[in-house]
């Protein structure tokens, strides 16, 4: 089954093409939520089945010539997912082992900084054309860092390299980073 | 800039920069891993074990020696002796009478190969005389 005919049915908001969605996509959304909340595994299912009424109710939206729909369901699921991670960090005082959790845990939720907005699209702008500037391999660690959330251990077999070499990489980028911010 | 933030501005992050595959690739890579790992376990889900006839045969030994310790628990040395003495004997006994058997069985058809010989030598003679006189009287 084609895109194309999963979303016509869902045009027709027929659940049938929902179901034909989950069918081709869920391994995928899983393991990017995954990567994300770690062991919640309720959390992990909810946040997919968010994915899939998030975009349910917001089909019409969808520019089929902007994005693929795997990519649109990945960034819809990432987010999801960030979201999902700072309410679980928010409202349980559960331990996590993961460092990806620490990081969430202090994640400023920039949505409800009003005052901040525009700044934020100029960093976002910013932040895009830095990335459009990276080799390519330099980019695949920062979007699997810094979108994906993945360890430095899961990065490393990923891209068969080593955890030290991932980490240091990734250091220096950061600090690149900071530098080009810092000028602009 | 921390990591945080960049974490949070990463949400935002131009869609050309996600058409790429490294989650599919993941999943490939792992599905590929443990399909080569199962193929590297030595039960496959749905493979009926098969004992080796090597083990087959250490099982059965290990259960009758341990069949025999359930069956004679304690035996002293002197009541052990004396059976094993009995043992040997019965065992003798029966080695003799094989070969008692043995022995009859061969001469018995020794005796048997002796008579039917001679039974066979003794016609061919009288054959022979037969055919020796008969042929004199028609000569005669």
């Amino acid at each position: 089954m084609t895109d194309e005919e999963i979303l016509s049915l869902i045009y027709k908001k027929n659940q049938l093409g929902l179901s034909l969605l989950a069918e081709k996509y869920e391994k995928l959304l899983v393991y990017i939520a995954a990567g994300i909340l770690g062991n919640h595994v309720r959390d992990i299912e909810e946040c997919v089945n968010d994915t899939y009424f998030k975009f349910w109710k917001n089909a019409e939206k969808y520019d089929y010539t902007k994005a693929s729909l795997s990519t649109y369901l990945k960034v819809i699921v990432r987010n999801t997912a960030i979201n999902r991670l700072r309410d679980i960090k928010r409202h349980e005082d559960r331990t996590h082992s993961e460092d990806v959790a620490e990081l969430a845990s202090v994640l400023p939720d920039v949505s409800v900084n009003i005052e901040n907005q525009m700044m934020r699209r100029e960093n976002v702008k910013r932040l895009n054309k830095m990335i459009a500037s990276l080799p390519e391999k330099d980019r695949e660690l920062m979007i699997r860092k810094y979108f994906y959330v993945q360890s430095s251990k899961v990065i490393a077999h990923a891209m068969s390299m080593s955890v030290t070499a991932v980490d240091s990489r990734l250091s220096r980028l950061r600090t690149k980073m900071k530098n080009e911010f810092q000028l602009n | 800039m921390t990591e945080n933030y960049l974490i949070d501005l990463m949400g935002n992050l131009d869609t050309r920069f996600l058409e790429n595959e490294y989650p599919e690739r993941d999943i490939q890579k792992q599905k590929a891993f443990t399909n080569r790992s199962r193929t590297l376990r030595p039960f496959k889900k749905g493979n009926v074990f098969v004992i080796s006839d090597t083990l087959n045969r250490t099982i059965n030994e290990q259960r009758e020696l341990y069949d025999n310790i359930v069956a004679h628990p304690y035996e002293p040395v002197s009541e052990r002796a004396a059976h094993a003495k009995a043992q040997v004997k019965e065992k003798v006994g029966a080695v003799q009478a094989k070969m008692k058997a043995l022995v009859a069985i061969v001469s018995g058809v020794a005796a048997m190969l002796v008579v039917i010989i001679s039974i066979v030598r003794m016609v061919a003679k009288k054959k022979w005389l037969n055919k020796l006189f008969g042929k004199r009287v028609q000569t005669a």
